[in-house]
């Protein structure tokens, strides 16, 4: 069956599944644009926590990253997540740029209020903390924490991605990943003592 | 966020005329991933057999007759080039796995493990088939720094001053005296005890054999104990060690 879209409304388009937009991509390389849409914000997100550099500069991220996904579309592989592949091609596009990433002088983001919600009940913070307080810290720390452990807190906290997800974006055994988010946590958990914050 | 990031990208995408790879590009990676995969596994199986069939004919209960530590015997016996290859082979199936679609949702030790046994299970079957032996005929015939590499065994069977020869038989004087010819060429003249239990079948003109012995005299050995050379008896053929010439005239098998 010939996909077209030209006699399909916007909405009708975006309602479509990831698959379903690989499909309609292949046929005409302008819904590519819907892929993109979708995704944009998040992608950004993801990568300004992870590499906290400058917004130009994860745009430049970002472009390397959808123009990958392009490339590589018919690489996508059904009984994944498209999701958890874009993730792949991020993480993978930001470990490329990691040594050009490190040496570009780091700026502010903000964590939203859902965010340390729920990386504070993960980590049993006491719930009467001041929110504000606690983003500074939580910004602190993750600035300060290992790459691979500050990856892995961000997709599970952040990101809300299962195990299963996270071990298809970095590409290791899920039981690699628990262990992984286990040594996160207690890394975390040590700069949060060391920072009075009590547990 | 730029509000024209769509549009530049789209505009990137046209200018450069940039498409998407076509399928047959990854479903070919695939293949190719998982056919070396495939020949990586052969190789590490090929290792194996030849492991087994030099373990196999190490003889282990004549190493209470050969004056040296356990340790010592092991570590002069070990098949090092074959156990390296096997390890490299296992550990190149590991990247390449990482390399196909699932291949890292495995881990390292489950590859390992499952990689190592599919080995070793294919390597008995190839060394139950003969494969070994062919291969280890073949090597021992033809390939160069066979015994340096391949073999360590023929070193350790070349000692005539430490009690250990190995030669192919060129002629048979008599019911308890026979001459082999060594790699270095030297000819040897071995005596056998009336009284001693040898194993007397392979006792053939042109048989590679391996013998312990006491050193009496120069060229002339007392045989304690009397083995076929099995691993290595390929070196016995080639051209420069022994020509035709100079087996003796004398194809006698005699009856013991």
């Amino acid at each position: 069956m010939v996909l077209n879209i030209a006699n399909d409304t916007e909405e009708i388009i975006l309602e479509k599944n990831d698959s379903e937009l690989v499909k309609l991509t292949l046929v005409n390389q302008n819904n590519f644009l819907y892929i993109v849409k979708k995704y944009k914000s998040k992608l950004f997100n993801y990568i300004r926590k992870l590499t906290n550099v400058r917004e130009e500069e994860i745009e430049d991220i970002l472009q390397n990253i959808f123009i990958k996904t392009y490339l590589n579309l018919n690489d996508f592989d059904n009984n994944l997540k498209f999701s958890s592949w874009i993730y792949r091609i991020a993480h993978n596009e930001v470990i490329n740029n990691y040594r050009k990433i490190k040496a570009r002088p780091q700026c502010n983001y903000s964590l939203d209020d859902k965010e340390i919600l729920n990386i504070s009940s993960e980590l049993n913070i006491e719930k009467n903390l001041d929110l504000s307080l606690l983003k500074d810290k939580f910004k602190s720390i993750l600035k300060d924490l290992d790459n691979k452990y500050r990856e892995i807190i961000i997709l599970k906290y952040f990101e809300q991605k299962s195990y299963e997800e996270i071990s298809d974006i970095i590409q290791r055994p899920i039981g690699t990943v628990s262990s992984l988010l286990n040594k996160a946590r207690n890394e975390f958990k040590k700069e949060l003592i060391k920072q009075n914050i009590k547990i | 966020m730029e509000n024209n990031f769509d549009k530049k990208l789209l505009d990137k995408i046209k200018e450069e005329k940039l498409s998407p790879k076509p399928r047959w590009y990854f479903i070919f990676s695939n293949y190719f991933f998982w056919s070396l995969g495939i020949l990586c596994l052969i190789i590490g199986s090929i290792s194996v057999s030849v492991i087994i069939y030099l373990i196999n004919n190490n003889d282990w209960e004549i190493f209470s007759q050969v004056k040296k530590s356990w340790t010592e015997l092991l570590l002069l016996n070990l098949p090092y080039f074959w156990l390296i290859l096997m390890l490299i082979f296992i550990l190149i199936i590991y990247y390449d796995l990482n390399h196909t679609k699932r291949g890292y949702r495995y881990s390292f030790l489950i590859i390992l493990t499952s990689s190592t046994l599919a080995s070793i299970i294919f390597g008995v079957l190839l060394f139950k088939v003969g494969f070994s032996q062919y291969l280890d005929d073949v090597l021992g015939e033809k390939a160069p720094f066979y015994r340096e590499i391949f073999n360590p065994q023929m070193n350790f069977w070349d000692q005539p001053k430490e009690g250990r020869l190995m030669g192919l038989i060129i002629s048979i004087v008599n019911e308890n005296n026979f001459s082999i010819i060594d790699l270095k060429k030297n000819e040897w003249l071995v005596n056998l005890d009336e009284d001693l239990p040898y194993h007397r079948e392979f006792i053939i003109i042109g048989q590679p054999i391996r013998i312990l012995c006491d050193i009496k005299d120069e060229n002339l050995c007392n045989a304690i104990r009397l083995m076929p050379l099995g691993p290595g008896k390929g070196m016995f053929k080639r051209k420069h060690i022994i020509s035709e010439d100079e087996f003796q005239p004398m194809p006698i098998i005699p009856n013991f």
